[in-house]
């Protein structure tokens, strides 16, 4: 976990044009490996003081797999991560 | 401090270093969004930038386009039309804030780059930067909604013009248009003339206005075919050159579900397409020759050809 936490950079999330340091909040690998960017799932909890949590595509399609209400459903939204390099 | 933080700083640096210096800074910027870059790299793959002097494009002098209506006044950011002039000729916005850079330089244009204003998460925007290879990958995976944060932009760079005076510079820029055979139609009165009259040449050569009309109406999506018909009639622009500036631009004519015939813009529009280049070499035997294939839904091309002059 610690490698891997190590390996932290920056992303541009190209839907949301949001700029942040994050890894995936179910694994903790990086969310985007490939320079072209990766999909990953904004998963949006709150009402009033929204957080957002994101997921890397492998994690994002497994959490994608068990929402079965529509209601939860649209807590949730793919978008892509294009790492910046350091 | 990592990358994307360098490039907000040289941003934010920039803007301090310009409005304090109304001189002529050895800093690139950026032609849309008028700011000076401190470093010019991409933030995805690193790539230098090429220094626009050494790589770009040199246009000796840049004019304001003052459009005779207002629908050919500017660009979706409120930038206004500029014309390069130099071996050819370029049509592109300009930020308002370069325009004494821009009346007094020597320009050179660089790479096409795309610009990202991004919330940094702090509440603040950063402007992230990419280069033309990373910013079509990008821009391929932006919805129609998050394309709204993301604008191709040029990177240029000024040289002091201080040997030329304007009484010897302008009959240069004034051959130099006569030089567009069939492209420019510029008296050859005018190498006698100052830059007044260059401007009203300019101003009022078909093509460039032609260009600014299609942009205009590409900026809408769509728009009715029998409407731009009309409003280039009034503004006594030739529909022929419109059609072709349409073309050029790589609209899409169909016939909407209402049996009117529309005009579509291209996807992407106008990110894709920031600017016109005016080459004196024919459009066939352009490198880019392939952009200005017609794509003219074939029902509609004997009306529109009848329709022009």
């Amino acid at each position: 976990m610690e490698d891997t936490k190590s390996n932290m950079g920056s992303f541009l999330m190209v839907n949301r044009a949001e700029v942040l340091d994050a890894n995936c909040s179910a694994c903790g690998s990086r969310l985007a490996a490939s320079s072209g960017g990766d999909k990953t799932l904004v998963a949006t909890v709150g009402e009033t003081a929204a957080q957002n949590f994101f997921f890397c595509s492998a994690c994002g399609d497994n959490i994608m797999g068990r929402v079965q209400s529509e209601d939860a459903k649209a807590h949730y939204g793919w978008d892509w991560a294009v790492p910046l390099s350091n | 401090m990592n990358q994307l933080e360098s490039v907000a700083y040289n941003f934010l640096g920039a803007r301090r270093s310009f409005s304090s210096s109304p001189d002529f800074p050895s800093k690139y910027h950026l032609l849309g969004r008028g700011v000076a870059l401190a470093q010019a790299r991409c933030a995805a793959c690193t790539r230098t930038f090429d220094a626009p002097r050494l790589s770009g494009e040199r246009f000796e002098a840049a004019i304001p386009y003052v459009a005779p209506a207002a629908e050919f006044g500017g660009d979706e950011a409120g930038n206004h039309f500029w014309l390069f002039v130099g071996s050819s000729v370029l049509v592109a916005p300009a930020n308002p804030a370069l325009a004494p850079l821009l009346e007094k330089s020597r320009v050179f244009v660089g790479d096409r780059i795309l610009v990202a204003t991004a919330n940094s998460g702090e509440g603040g925007a950063t402007l992230v930067i990419f280069c033309q290879d990373c910013g079509e990958t990008i821009e391929a995976k932006a919805s129609r909604a998050g394309r709204e944060n993301y604008v191709w932009d040029y990177v240029v760079e000024f040289e002091p013009r201080q040997l030329l005076r304007p009484m010897k510079l302008f009959p240069l820029i004034g051959k130099t248009l006569a030089r567009q055979v069939g492209l420019l139609s510029v008296n050859e009165s005018m190498h006698k003339s100052h830059d007044q009259e260059i401007h009203s040449a300019v101003q009022s050569d078909d093509r460039v206005r032609a260009f600014c009309f299609a942009r205009d109406h590409l900026l809408e999506g769509r728009g009715r075919l029998r409407e731009i018909c009309s409003r280039a009639l009034r503004a006594q622009v030739p529909l022929a050159k419109v059609k072709a500036a349409f073309q050029a631009l790589g609209a899409t004519f169909v016939r909407g579900d209402d049996g009117e015939d529309m005009i579509l813009a291209p996807d992407g529009f106008p990110a894709n397409l920031g600017s016109l280049r005016i080459h004196r070499r024919a459009a066939t035997s352009s490198p880019r020759a392939r952009d200005f294939e017609p794509r003219v839904h074939p029902a509609l091309t004997t009306q529109f050809a009848g329709a022009g002059r």
